[in-house]
């Protein structure tokens, strides 16, 4: 039996939560198809048609898109691993707290990134008197340094969560370079290969960085063509081949966290078929294997630094530079945003001119974060413990093997194809000829795009907390417990809350980020801050950008904060006598 | 006929850099003076080890004594705070890969790799062996630990006894000439543990290997060991038999 219908009881409310995910998620793909459709009934034929989708100048934009994405890739995820490397050897315990920041580096909305490269391109160029590389070239670089520090951040996290005894068994027998290229990154693989997949669908389907640097994608495109017809149908043409490309990636990506799941709870491998890792339950450090366990902390300094000095000098200089790369990739957008706090008379006037975005972006974001958790705990329920339809696998691991559970990671996976120019396009098309019914053109329209973009995200990162928990920790509760609130509020919540916090906070920082779909969809007369810094940007007004910029930064610590205190709100951390944070606050209130 | 010329037969020149080839009757395992601390935690204080060429010895102790701890250190996965290691009659220091010291490790748990088949575990150290001696080798070994027909099977679907297998397998196919043995017999069933005790006593008695086990199990320790020695706060004495 699985957890999911045990925790939730009525399938009614299981298919009402799912329904409400699918609703906000694929609402604007239907609605930009019911538009479309209805272009179509109504006669009109002045358009794109697919001849137009498939011109030579489209095609050659396709491929150009397609090599810039895998390009930046390819070369962020292998720089990102010898980096990590380069730390995990030289700086262990460094690069375990490095990793939070460099994870969280993905959630930067792209205009600080943006801003710290246009900046730095044109100090190169007024340094060497050379003009700048091509546009393309600047882009992809910029793209590809503002995802270097969240692809050395996962490499850090893969190769961290390698068990360091079968790397200790691998160097038994071989060099270790040929430990390194068949066993830790073979290991590491299935996390990489995510990291791969979601920076190649970032630069695939995001238009935001190669615009600021004026270069022409597929994505923009799609935005372009819609701004100057109006046409839904044509939007959704020309969107055609780009979400046939970002389906086949998330196809092949959606084994991606079936093997994620397999290695994700240490708890999960039967020690006994073959697994090395013993259990782990919540609360509890990992353990490491070896007598040094008790006072060693991962990611292992003994494996990787015995493994990694004994290379040859050139790989492992190679290694310290890409480490030090990576660094300055993660430092570059602070060092600009420093010189934006060093023009006091710009930084000011910036802030005192955009209090309206600040505001609209602050409760847009903040209402976008808190309904993506709310719509993403029951699929997540269902993803991380299974549906109840096919047995759970041995030892609790999720039953993703079963068509069912691969259906459900396809519905949470699926919106990713769709750019974000057609999700606001879509909404568009949903709700504009039904009168708004009070959403066309209210800030409504703000927080459905990002939830449709986010929600996704939400439901992924709360399955991967819920998959981490031992199960039988969960099934003691709903056996042992006086009540199902109780088992809830109790373990449940407890248990989860680190996950809530991570997903709110992410889905925070990401709508403040949010472009593609925003310049749509965002009510006459109000902007994000995102919009207003990419307009300056666009315009080269780069020390307001840099203000502006400030002020986002600022807005994502303070949501950060908020989904920490959030997370210890709901369940806070276990005490010793197991009460959680709720009933200290009752206690409180009762001894007040 | 070159030595590995067949599966079974005696080659311990290869990827150990001429080591352990010390006297012949001279100790092949030494350690002096060694000391190893982890925090406030005493494994080895100045602890002293000789294991003659062909010997086994058990080393035992209850849990966290420092048993795996002294295997890792002869092995190079740790390296000594201070004292001396020598393999075959020459010390090694910190610089000596763990794969370069002629040493087949069985680790506590299997430690299968789970990327990789049985047969590419059991080959995984065997990649500068001729191919088909290599294919002989791992087939020879699977079948002598009763897993001939598992060769292809991807280690999670193996049962508990049968990764214990696959570990023994690999840690003898290099046909290294030290074997380490971290709890051998750990979690097997009286059939299974009698079963790893013989091959391991008979591949010893085949190329005189030198065996060092940490076991808490003093009737493997009876079974398998010349000498008995254990492990208390950081030095070793002679365990009463």
């Amino acid at each position: 039996m699985s957890l999911a219908p045990l925790i939730v009881r009525s399938p009614l409310a299981r298919r009402l939560a799912w329904a409400a995910f699918a609703v906000v998620t694929f609402g604007p793909l239907a609605g930009a198809l019911a538009a479309a459709i209805a272009e179509a009934s109504g006669g009109s034929t002045a358009g794109v048609s697919a001849l137009e989708v498939f011109s030579p100048r489209r095609l050659e934009l396709l491929a150009r898109s397609i090599a810039f994405s895998a390009g930046v890739a390819g070369s962020a995820t292998a720089l990102g691993v010898a980096a990590a490397l380069g730390w995990l050897a030289h700086w262990p315990a460094g690069a375990r707290r490095a990793q939070v920041w460099l994870l969280a580096s993905v959630a930067l909305p792209p205009t600080v990134p943006a801003l710290a490269f246009s900046r730095a391109a044109g100090a190169l160029a007024a340094a060497t008197g050379v003009p700048t590389i091509g546009q393309t070239w600047c882009a992809a670089v910029a793209q590809g340094a503002a995802l270097l520090p969240f692809c050395t951040g996962l490499a850090i996290l893969a190769l961290g969560r390698c068990d360091p005894l079968l790397l200790d068994a691998a160097r038994m027998q071989a060099s270790p370079s040929r430990v390194l290229w068949r066993v830790a990154l073979p290991l590491a693989r299935p996390t990489l290969a995510a990291g791969a997949m979601l920076v190649f669908l970032l630069s695939l389907l995001d238009y935001t960085m190669p615009s600021i640097f004026g270069v022409n994608v597929y994505a923009l495109e799609i935005f372009v063509v819609f701004s100057a017809t109006h046409r839904v149908s044509d939007a959704l043409w020309l969107a055609l081949p780009l979400a046939t490309l970002a389906l086949a990636v998330v196809t092949w990506g959606i084994g991606v966290p079936r093997q994620l799941a397999q290695q994700a709870g240490p708890a999960r491998r039967a020690p006994e078929a073959g697994g090395t890792a013993p259990a782990c339950s919540a609360g509890e450090p990992p353990r490491v294997h070896g007598p040094g366990a008790q006072v060693q902390a991962l990611p292992a300094a003994g494996p990787w630094a015995g493994l990694l000095q004994a290379l040859p000098t050139p790989v492992a200089a190679a290694l310290v530079l890409a480490a030090l790369l990576s660094a300055l990739a993660w430092a570059a957008p602070v060092l600009a945003l420093g010189e934006a706090l060093a023009r006091p008379e710009y930084l000011s006037r910036t802030l005192l001119s955009s209090g309206s975005e600040l505001v609209f972006t602050a409760w847009t974001s903040a209402a976008a974060a808190v309904g993506a958790v709310l719509l993403a705990l029951v699929p997540a329920l269902t993803l991380a413990f299974g549906n109840g339809v096919g047995p759970r696998t041995a030892a609790g691991a999720v039953a993703v093997r079963q068509w069912p559970a691969r259906v459900m990671w396809a519905l949470v996976l699926l919106p990713y194809v769709v750019p974000p120019a057609l999700t606001g396009i879509g909404l568009i098309g949903l709700w504009r000829p039904m009168g708004g019914w009070g959403l066309y053109g209210s800030a409504g329209l703000q927080v459905a795009a990002e939830l449709a973009r986010f929600t996704p995200i939400a439901v992924v990162v709360l399955a991967a907390a819920m998959q981490r928990l031992d199960p039988t920790l969960l099934e003691a509760a709903l056996v042992g417990a006086s009540s199902m609130r109780r088992a809830l509020s109790g373990v449940m919540l407890p248990l989860i809350s680190p996950g809530l916090a991570v997903a709110a906070a992410l889905s925070f920082v990401l709508s403040l980020g949010e472009i593609g779909a925003s310049l749509l969809v965002a009510p006459a007369g109000s902007a994000t801050l995102s919009m207003k810094t990419y307009n300056y940007l666009h315009y080269g007004g780069s020390a307001a950008a840099g203000g502006l910029c400030l002020m986002l930064l600022a807005l994502a610590a303070a949501g950060a904060v908020m989904g920490a205190g959030l997370g210890r709100l709901v369940g806070g951390p276990l005490r010793p006598d197991g009460s959680t944070g709720d009933e200290r606050a009752k206690a409180r209130q009762g001894s007040a | 006929m070159r030595p590995h010329d067949h599966p079974d037969g005696d080659d311990r020149r290869a990827r150990t850099d001429g080591l352990p080839v010390g006297p012949t009757g001279g100790p092949m395992i030494e350690l002096r003076d060694l000391c190893k601390r982890f925090g406030s935690r005493c494994v080895a204080d100045g602890l002293h080890l000789e294991v003659r060429r062909g010997e086994c010895v058990a080393l035992l102790g209850p849990s966290g004594s420092g048993k795996s701890t002294l295997l890792r250190l002869v092995a190079g996965l740790e390296g000594a705070d201070a004292g001396e290691i020598r393999l075959g009659g020459r010390p090694v220091g910190s610089d000596l890969a763990p794969h370069r010291r002629g040493i087949g490790f069985l680790f506590q748990s299997a430690a299968l790799w789970p990327h990789l088949s049985v047969a590419g575990n059991v080959a995984f150290g065997l990649e500068d062996r001729p191919a088909a001696w290599r294919r002989d080798r791992v087939a020879s070994l699977l079948e002598r630990v009763g897993l001939a027909g598992l060769a292809a099977r991807a280690p999670a679907t193996l049962s508990g006894g049968e990764a214990r297998r696959v570990a023994l397998a690999r840690a003898l196919a290099g046909q290294r000439p030290i074997l380490l043995l971290d709890e051998p017999t750990a979690a097997l069933d009286a059939e299974l543990r009698e079963r790893m005790l013989a091959l391991i006593d008979d591949e010893r008695a085949a190329h005189g290997l030198t065996v060092l086990m940490a076991t808490h199990e003093p009737r493997d320790a009876a079974r398998l060991a010349d000498r008995q020695l254990a492990l208390h706060q950081g030095a070793l004495v002679e365990a009463a038999r």
